[in-house]
C-alpha cells in the first residue's frame, strides 16, 4: 500500500490552477470596476457638455431666432460669437450634432409630441454626442424646447382668453334638471378681459334659454337681450352683451337654463372674448337636486 | 515504496508552473494598481471640471452684468469681476500657489473666488493646475466664453500618470 504524505503533482496543478483562477478573477473585477468608474465620469461629462451646448443654443435664440432652422447643425465658434453653423461640430473627439425641429401644439396651446400643428415660436433641440470608447462607438441624446419669448407670433402672444379661466370644477345640474349651475369664471390677469360671444353644446335634446352671470342676463332668448332671439339648438354661437371682467376678480355663470332635461349631458362651453381669442372646457356636471 | 514529496521532474514542474501563474498575476495586479493611479488622476480632474463649470455657469447666471472696468479679458490668465443685483462684486482670478509635494516645492496655478464679505476661497484643489484661464465676451449674444484647462500635478513627468481638461465654458447672462 502506498503511503502519500504529500501532494502529487496534479493536486499541485489543479491547486496552482484554482488558485490562478481566482486571481484573476478578482484582478478582472478591480480592472472592470475602474472602466465602469471612468464610464460614469464620461456619462457626467457629456451632461455637463449638454448644459454648456444648451446654453449656447440659449445665447443664440435670445439674439437670433431665427438661425434656429430645422435641420441638422453643429456649433461655430467664430471671432468670439457662437453661431448655428451647417454641419456637426467636433468638441473633444466627441462629435456634437444638433438636430432642430419645431414644435407642436394642439388647439389650445399645450405642447405634444404628435399631431398639432407647428409653432413657429418653439423650437425643440435635440443634440446628439457620439464617441469612441473601449466599448466601441457610443451616443447620447439631450433634448430641450426653446422659445421665443422676445416676439412671440403664435400661441404665445398675451391675449384675453390666456387670462381667463373657465373654471367648470364645481358644475352641477339642479332639481330641475333643466338648469347648469357652479361655473365660475375669473380674470387671472392684470387688465380687464371682456367676453363677446359664449357657445354651448350639449348632447341631449332640447333649446338653450338664457345665460345668467352674477345674477344678471347677458342673453337671453325672449326679451332682446343678446343675439339671436328666439330658443337655441345646441352648437348655437350666442351673442352676448359684453360681459367685463375686472383683473383678478371671479363671477359666477350662476344659470344656464334649457327647455329641456339635460342631466347626464356632456357640455362643451367655448368662451369668445373680444379679441376673438377663445377659452373652450368640457364638462359632464353631476346632477344635483 | 513510499513517497515524502515530488521528486525532480515534478519538483521542477511544479515551480515552473507556479512561476509563470505568479507572474501573469503580478503583471494583472500591477494592471489594477496602475489603472487605480490612472483613475484617480482623472478623477481628480473631472470632479474639479465638473465642480468649476457649474461654479461659473451659477455666477454668471446670477449676476447682474460684467463689470468691463474691473474685468481682464482676452488674456491669459483673465480675471472675471461681476456686477452682483446687490450692487456688490463677485471677482472670479487666478491665483500662485507653493505646493509641497515629496519634499519638492512646486508651484501652481489655482483659481479663486472672492464673494462678497467673504475671504478667497479656492475653486481647485492643490493637485490641480489651472493653465489655461481666458475670458471672451461676445456682446451679439450676451455671453462669457471661458476657455479653461486645468492639469493634474505629475511631478515624476510620468506620462502614466497624466490627465488633464481643456474646455470652454460658455454662460449667457441672464440680466442682460
Amino acid at each position: 500500500m502506498k503511503n502519500h504524505l504529500g501532494q502529487n503533482l496534479i493536486e499541485a496543478i489543479i491547486a496552482i490552477g484554482i488558485f490562478g483562477i481566482l486571481m484573476a478573477g478578482g484582478v478582472m473585477t478591480g480592472l472592470h470596476y475602474f472602466d465602469s468608474q471612468i464610464h460614469a465620469q464620461a456619462q457626467s461629462n457629456l451632461a455637463q457638455l449638454a448644459n454648456n451646448s444648451f446654453e449656447i443654443i440659449d445665447g443664440i435664440a435670445k439674439n437670433n431666432w431665427v438661425s434656429l432652422t430645422v435641420g441638422t447643425h453643429g456649433l461655430l465658434l467664430n471671432n468670439n460669437n457662437w453661431e448655428i453653423s451647417g454641419t456637426p461640430d467636433l468638441v473633444d473627439q466627441t462629435t456634437r450634432t444638433i438636430n432642430v425641429t419645431s414644435g407642436l401644439r394642439d388647439g389650445n396651446c399645450n405642447l405634444v409630441e404628435v399631431g398639432g400643428t407647428t409653432d413657429t415660436d418653439t423650437k425643440l433641440i435635440t443634440i446628439t454626442f457620439t464617441y469612441n470608447d473601449n466599448r466601441g462607438l457610443q451616443s447620447k441624446s439631450f433634448s430641450q424646447y426653446f422659445t421665443n419669448w422676445f416676439a412671440p407670433t403664435n400661441c404665445l402672444m398675451q391675449t384675453e382668453a390666456g387670462s381667463l379661466s373657465l373654471d367648470v370644477s364645481t358644475a352641477y345640474i339642479d332639481a330641475t334638471k333643466k338648469s347648469l349651475y357652479g361655473i365660475v369664471l375669473r380674470n387671472l390677469g392684470t387688465t380687464i378681459i371682456t367676453i363677446d360671444k359664449m357657445t354651448f353644446t350639449w348632447n341631449t335634446g332640447g333649446n338653450i334659454t338664457y345665460v345668467k352671470i352674477d345674477g344678471a342676463n347677458y342673453w337671453h332668448a325672449t326679451n332682446g337681450t343678446g343675439t339671436p332671439q328666439g330658443a337655441q339648438p345646441s352648437g348655437t354661437e350666442l351673442d352676448l352683451v359684453n360681459f367685463v371682467l375686472q383683473p383678478q376678480t371671479s363671477y359666477p355663470i350662476d344659470n344656464v337654463r334649457f327647455d329641456d332635461k339635460v342631466d347626464g349631458a356632456t357640455f362643451t362651453i367655448k368662451a369668445t372674448m373680444l379679441d376673438t381669442s377663445t377659452k373652450t372646457e368640457v364638462t359632464t356636471p353631476p346632477f344635483i337636486p | 515504496m513510499s513517497h515524502k514529496g515530488f521528486n525532480l521532474i515534478e519538483l521542477v514542474l511544479y515551480i515552473g508552473i507556479t512561476a509563470i501563474i505568479l507572474t501573469a498575476s503580478l503583471s494583472l495586479a500591477w494592471g489594477v494598481i496602475f489603472d487605480q493611479v490612472k483613475t484617480t488622476a482623472k478623477s481628480e480632474i473631472e470632479y474639479n471640471y465638473q465642480f468649476l463649470d457649474n461654479f461659473l455657469r451659477n455666477q454668471i447666471q446670477t449676476a447682474k452684468s460684467v463689470n468691463m472696468t474691473l474685468s481682464v479679458l482676452n488674456a491669459n490668465p483673465s480675471r472675471l469681476v461681476l456686477n452682483n443685483p446687490d450692487d456688490s462684486i463677485t471677482i472670479i482670478e487666478v491665483e500662485n500657489k507653493t505646493i509641497n509635494q515629496n519634499g519638492q516645492n512646486f508651484i501652481l496655478s489655482g483659481l479663486k473666488v472672492t464673494l462678497p464679505s467673504t475671504a478667497p476661497l479656492s475653486l481647485i484643489t492643490t493637485k490641480t493646475d489651472a493653465t489655461n484661464f481666458i475670458i471672451h465676451y461676445s456682446a451679439l449674444n450676451k455671453q462669457l466664453i471661458t476657455d479653461l484647462s486645468l492639469e493634474y500635478l505629475n511631478p515624476s513627468q510620468d506620462p502614466r500618470y497624466e490627465a488633464s481638461k481643456t474646455w470652454t465654458n460658455t454662460t449667457t447672462l441672464r440680466a442682460e
